[in-house]
């Protein structure tokens, strides 16, 4: 038969004890900080995931906010485009007015003034900048698109910013394109501007009336920047819609594999615990029992 | 057979009974005291006496006082303390080790890592903005002192451990001395009775030996005691050969095994606390290395295409990054230039691109997903998750080697203490049966008095 020394028993209860405490504070941790894993051998095999995770998480977080600075930006180009808009209607209205010989000669000056003026601010739309950087300027955004004449000043390449993996949206335009493809709407403009100040020509209200095509040209074209705008800005948007629904996924997802079940750990802490204070009478209580005692 | 005879008869039991009770003190008072193996009396019958045609005994004598022992359990539960010593002290510093990819203040070379490229992504927002390229410039020397950081918390890891192992070398040959001076104090001793402290002491120390560098034992004839390393004797006939410390060509310890034969290197088939340390001073080898080839993987990749590009002046982009060779992660640094200038980060894709122009900060993201990194293709991100995850599986599992090394050493103890160690119930027995011995023997002495009294009455 096989008896317990007085040295052994002590010890083993105070391994007992020390593995119980051990485990205690490991649960008090995790009920501090909520979390079950807070080191990498807390769950070795998991590390790998909970780094994808988070990765993609921060990666999330950054594309929603390039999607955000994008829309901010292509907000501003629609408005300005829109603006653009409303400035050829005008225009065309002017040319439309003028392209019949019922006006005198300071009507036509009035109108020809009116048509400078669209200019001006037309080719102030293109030079459309949002904290020093220009919209309409390709990716050289750093210095006006175009100049006092509407010459184009910017570059051919349109900027653009990741939302997404593999995606981009133009956080700018190619101005020369956008406003100068199809049809010049400065040239357009200044034209008309020339004809109504040509007080001298007699064939004017011909020329005017020869212009309305292009006139209409520009508002096809606006049109269609407008639509290429828009398309980017819902790109923009959607992609920000689906960073943020991403990002409350790989939250929960990551949550599902780091955090700590309160009620669990809760219960085997309270466990735990009765049995810390169980082990410890016992101690106490052995410490006094032999035949000693009673002899 | 005379009544004088008699009370010496008596007279002997009351000696042994009383040197059985001092016997059973001795082991009560030393019940707690580590390594005491328990004592026993045992007594013989004296030479008998033939008187008048008749054998007629003396008395009892002490036969022995015996040191509770047995051998192949203690020989057993030596390998088993070294082998938890090990496990124990690779745990201990695995888990430090751990403390520094533990990530919890978001500081660690995987969130650094994770940041850099996030700056790089927010970059392409706007390529011109100043403040955005400043951003990704601290994020890379982030990313930088991060790596830095890890590898110098390695390093001093494992030169703590390479300190401790030293240091121990040095306390173990004076413990191999202590042994064999004791091994010659016992075998020059006549009175077996008397080497039962002295084979106590011994065996302390041996169980130390196998705490710190764990030995095999091997116990013979006449109280003997033969200790192994690696197979080699390192304490044989009361002589103890002498270890030495020193390190590689790659600052890897070695220990060495002195004799008049020569030396041998036993660093491969030492256990005990400087075993685990060794353990884990390869893993932390190990770690470095992997910290090694992702800097140079990825400084290499990020400066040949940032070479590719063009900074913000339109000049071709140097290097991002800088490292030499050998101490690619302590020495892993952010070109210094464009640490101070980040418009010298080459961003765009040729040298008359318009400010905004971000072509080559695009392919400098693509390496995120470029298959560049350790030997099974993967990613930059992934590598450094793969180093995380070996920290945490070395750590998890040299905790449950620990746990388990702990066990089977805790189990072998209890069995060999209840054999050699202290039991106050059966000392308490043992007490009571020479107590009543001693009062027998008393009695004996008391009626062979009364007897002599009355044959004096007799004869007045």
């Amino acid at each position: 038969m096989i008896s317990t020394s007085y040295s052994s028993s002590l010890s083993s209860m105070n391994q007992a004890v020390n593995k119980l405490a051990s485990q205690i504070a490991d649960l008090q941790e995790q009920a501090t900080t909520g979390l079950a894993v807070t080191k990498p051998s807390d769950a070795p095999e998991q590390i790998e995931q909970i780094h994808r995770l988070s990765s993609e998480l921060a990666d999330q977080e950054t594309w929603t906010d390039n999607a955000g600075r994008a829309t901010s930006y292509l907000d501003v180009a629609e408005t300005a485009l829109s603006a653009m808009s409303d400035l050829i209607s005008r225009a065309t209205e002017l040319a439309t007015q003028f392209s019949s010989e019922t006006y005198t000669s300071e009507d036509r000056a009035d109108a020809a003034a009116e048509a400078e003026a669209i200019l001006s601010q037309l080719v102030g739309l293109a030079n459309t900048e949002v904290g020093g950087r220009y919209i309409f300027a390709g990716t050289a955004y750093d210095s006006a698109a175009f100049d006092d004449d509407g010459n184009y000043l910017g570059s051919s390449d349109t900027p653009s910013t990741m939302v997404g993996s593999d995606q981009e949206v133009a956080t700018g335009f190619d101005g020369s394109e956008l406003l100068q493809g199809d049809v010049d709407i400065f040239a357009t403009v200044s034209a008309l501007a020339d004809l109504l100040a040509d007080t001298s020509n007699a064939d004017a209200a011909d020329d005017i009336a020869a212009l309305l095509g292009d006139f209409s040209d520009c508002t096809d074209q606006l049109s269609g920047a407008r639509y290429d705008v828009a398309v980017e800005f819902n790109k923009a948007e959607d992609a920000m819609q689906l960073a943020e629904s991403m990002e409350t996924t790989l939250a929960t997802s990551l949550d599902d594999l780091t955090a700590a079940d309160s009620v669990e750990v809760y219960t085997r802490l309270a466990e735990l615990q009765t049995t810390y204070q169980a082990v410890l009478q016992i101690m106490g209580a052995s410490s006094g029992t032999n035949l000693f005692s009673y002899i | 057979m005379s009544l004088l005879s008699t009370l010496s008869v008596a007279q002997s039991g009351l000696q042994a009974a009383s040197s059985a009770i001092s016997v059973v003190g001795n082991n009560v008072a030393n019940a707690s005291t580590e390594g005491y193996h328990a004592k026993s009396l045992s007594t013989s019958t004296a030479t008998s006496v033939l008187q008048s045609g008749s054998w007629f005994g003396t008395g009892t004598q002490i036969a022995s006082i015996a040191r509770a022992s047995d051998n192949l359990l203690s020989e057993q539960l030596v390998d088993a303390q070294g082998d938890e010593a090990r496990h124990s002290a690779a745990s201990q510093i695995l888990s430090v080790v751990e403390a520094e990819f533990s990530e919890t203040d978001a500081s660690g070379v995987a969130t650094a890592l994770s940041e850099f490229f996030d700056a790089l992504e927010a970059l392409t927002a706007d390529p011109a903005d100043n403040a955005l390229r400043m951003d990704a410039v601290y994020a890379a020397d982030a990313l930088t002192a991060s790596v830095q950081d890890a590898h110098s918390y390695l390093q001093s890891s494992a030169d703590d451990a390479k300190g401790v192992i030293e240091n121990q070398i040095s306390s173990i040959n004076e413990t191999l001395e202590q042994i064999a001076s004791l091994q010659q104090a016992i075998s020059n001793d006549a009175d077996t009775n008397g080497q039962g402290d002295l084979l106590d002491q011994r065996d302390a120390l041996i169980s130390e030996l196998a705490d710190s560098i764990g030995v095999s034992v091997e116990y013979g004839e006449d109280n003997e005691v033969t200790l192994f390393l690696d197979g080699h004797a390192i304490l044989n006939d009361g002589e103890a050969r002498t270890l030495s410390y020193g390190e590689d060509s790659d600052g890897n310890p070695t220990i060495s095994l002195s004799s008049g034969e020569g030396s041998y290197e036993v660093t491969d088939g030492v256990g005990g606390s400087i075993g685990g340390q060794l353990d884990a001073l390869a893993v932390i080898d190990a770690l470095q290395s992997d910290l090694d080839s992702f800097v140079s993987n990825l400084a290499d990749a990020f400066n040949a295409q940032h070479a590719s590009g063009y900074d913000a002046n339109g000049s071709a982009g140097g290097d991002l990054f800088s490292y030499t060779s050998g101490s690619e992660a302590a020495s892993f640094q952010v070109s210094a230039s464009i640490l101070d200038d980040a418009s010298l980060l080459a961003l765009a894709g040729d040298a008359s691109a318009a400010a905004g122009d971000g072509d080559n900060l695009s392919a400098m993201i693509d390496i995120q997903d470029q298959g560049i990194f350790g030997s099974a293709s993967q990613t930059a991100e992934e590598f450094v998750s793969s180093i995380y995850a070996t920290v945490g599986q070395e750590a998890s599992a040299a905790a449950a080697s620990a746990d388990s090394a702990a066990a089977t050493a805790s189990d072998l103890d209890a069995l060999h203490s209840a054999i050699t160690g202290v039991n106050l119930d059966d000392e308490a027995v043992a007490l009571i049966q020479w107590q009543a011995a001693y009062q027998a023997a008393a009695r004996v002495i008391s009626v062979t008095d009364e007897l002599l009294g009355e044959l004096m009455e007799i004869a007045r």
